[in-house]
């Protein structure tokens, strides 16, 4: 997985083990009943099917676009892809880096088909006064937010004509996020839940973006709105190896393809207490600090 | 005439195939595919951002970029014209508009037939980024050396061919229909009776190539 450490001497996580474990064949957790099908199957001849998402119609028989697994909601047939781009949807929480300041709008990159767009009047600025944004605040942009920072926010809307991602940072929760690990994941093994914000038993933060982005970072900051000379304070070399050890397990369950929330993460980080940080991606490792999670993911726990 | 070819093989065989997916973790999908030594890495970046002065309202921008292996710096433009081809042919480029799919080919090493090669690593690979495609698509190649058909030649026999090196791009419809061509490039001087034994040879072995695809990625 990516990793990029956005604190110059944040413990860099191994990226030599990350490199020697390329053989990240995928695999998919199976159960009985499921299909998998390759582009220009044949799903069904039955004419009484609706199209979905990965297909399409040729001679009246429904074919499969993607490489994936076929579902079937009522009369609507899709076929969900192993692996694909971030497709948003209201109200997700994302994780994404700033990639250009533009006219009264940032462009952000979210592994989605095309940049979000994150509007000047859609987030809060430092201080929390709510006002108008003025001509100075347009010149001032580039202080609020710079190309390379990286945020966390809300998809506020989807732009109807070709699905851009339009973000919002109107909460506290929302906003830059300081000195801390970035990792990025498929954007599928990211469960929608209430919560994407996590501070775990460890004391490592997370912040696990349906689009496949993670930030893990020393500590949640209560305001995010604030300014730079936070990003100074040190974090300790415990700090560092927690957080390498959190990053580890989520790149383990990645590998697997299983489903990343707090649980299984917790279930992972626990269970490799046995081994070094840098063990933890060994493909015999994986599989057993894996285990407990994925009983859970397969409703065997 | 001899039967067997220097590497032992016959005529009409095809070197084996091996294949892996997922290799990389920055682009969206890739794939590597080899026939026998010939073997390239394909990666797909996308669909995502176009610069302005690419982008298409009504469809995805297809580039691909070819990088040569040291020792065979041609035909890279060409081979990778064909290779766009192909993905813009077999890809749902509609269902993307204004968005780029980016394919980057890196042969490993060239040990003849690199285009089949490397469109049998970009099917594969665009499917390891999840984007949509109408239907699966396989390549192989075929020489003729002094009036014989030879099936995926190695660098010497595609060197020696005298005739003519086919390579065409299969669409595998399963079930639809055996398989139609969308792509296919030949070079030197072949005629139309010998052409259509060139593609009975290429459709047959493109449909090898297909099946093996498909259980490739159904692991």
């Amino acid at each position: 997985m990516d990793t990029t450490a956005d604190d110059a001497g944040a413990t860099a996580p191994d990226a030599t083990t990350t490199t020697t474990t390329t053989t990240t064949t995928t695999t998919i957790v199976e159960r009985p009943g499921m299909r998998i099908v390759c582009p220009g199957d044949v799903i069904t001849e039955d004419q009484g099917y609706m199209r979905g998402h990965g297909t399409f119609i040729h001679d009246g028989r429904l074919l499969a676009s993607v490489a994936g697994v076929v579902e079937r909601v009522n009369k609507v047939i899709s076929v969900r892809p192993v692996r694909t781009r971030y497709v948003g949807e209201i109200g997700d929480v994302v994780v994404g880096r700033i990639m250009q300041v533009g006219q009264r709008r940032w462009l952000v990159d979210t592994q989605s088909r095309l940049s979000s767009v994150l509007k000047l009047s859609s987030v809060n600025l430092p201080g929390g006064v709510l006002r108008r944004k003025s001509a100075s605040d347009e010149l001032t942009m580039r202080q609020v937010l710079a190309e390379g920072d990286l945020i966390s926010a809300e998809v506020q809307a989807i732009f109807q004509e070709d699905g851009t991602l339009s973000l919002h940072t109107r909460s506290l929760r929302y906003g830059r996020l300081g000195p801390g690990m970035f990792m990025r994941v498929p954007s599928v093994l990211v469960r929608r839940s209430k919560n994407h914000f996590h501070t775990l038993p460890c004391g490592v933060a997370v912040v696990l973006g349906n689009n496949g982005y993670i930030w893990i970072g020393a500590s949640m900051e209560e305001d995010t709105t604030q300014a730079r000379e936070h990003d100074q304070h040190i974090i300790t070399e415990e700090t560092r190896r927690r957080m390498a050890r959190v990053r580890n397990a989520i790149s383990a369950l990645a590998h697997r393809m299983l489903s990343i929330f707090d649980t299984t993460i917790i279930f992972t980080y626990d269970d490799s207490a046995h081994l070094e940080e840098k063990e933890m991606l060994h493909p015999e490792a994986i599989a057993t600090i894996t285990q407990r999670a994925y009983l859970l993911c397969t409703d065997q726990l | 005439m001899a039967d067997a070819r220097v590497d032992g093989r016959k005529a009409m065989e095809l070197r084996p195939m091996q294949c892996d997916l997922a290799l990389l973790d920055k682009p969206d999908g890739s794939a590597s595919f080899s026939f026998g030594d010939s073997s390239v890495m394909a990666a797909v970046y996308g669909p995502r951002d176009v610069p302005l002065s690419r982008e298409k309202h009504d469809r995805s921008t297809v580039e691909v970029a070819w990088h040569s292996a040291p020792d065979n710096e041609q035909g890279a433009a060409l081979q990778s014209h064909l290779t766009e081809f192909v993905v813009n042919a077999l890809a749902s480029i509609h269902d993307f508009p204004r968005s780029a799919i980016r394919v980057v080919i890196q042969e490993l090493n060239n040990d003849g037939g690199m285009l089949a090669c490397a469109i049998n690593a970009t099917c594969l690979a665009l499917m390891d980024a999840g984007i949509s495609l109408t239907a699966m698509f396989a390549a192989a190649s075929c020489a003729v050396v002094d009036g014989q058909l030879i099936l995926d030649p190695t660098l010497i026999e595609q060197n020696k061919a005298n005739a003519v090196v086919v390579t065409g791009a299969c669409k595998q419809a399963s079930k639809v229909n055996a398989a139609e061509f969308v792509a296919l490039h030949s070079s030197g001087p072949c005629a139309p009776k010998q052409m259509v034994t060139v593609l009975e040879a290429v459709e047959s072995a493109t449909a090898a190539v297909a099946a093996f695809l498909r259980t490739a990625k159904s692991k």
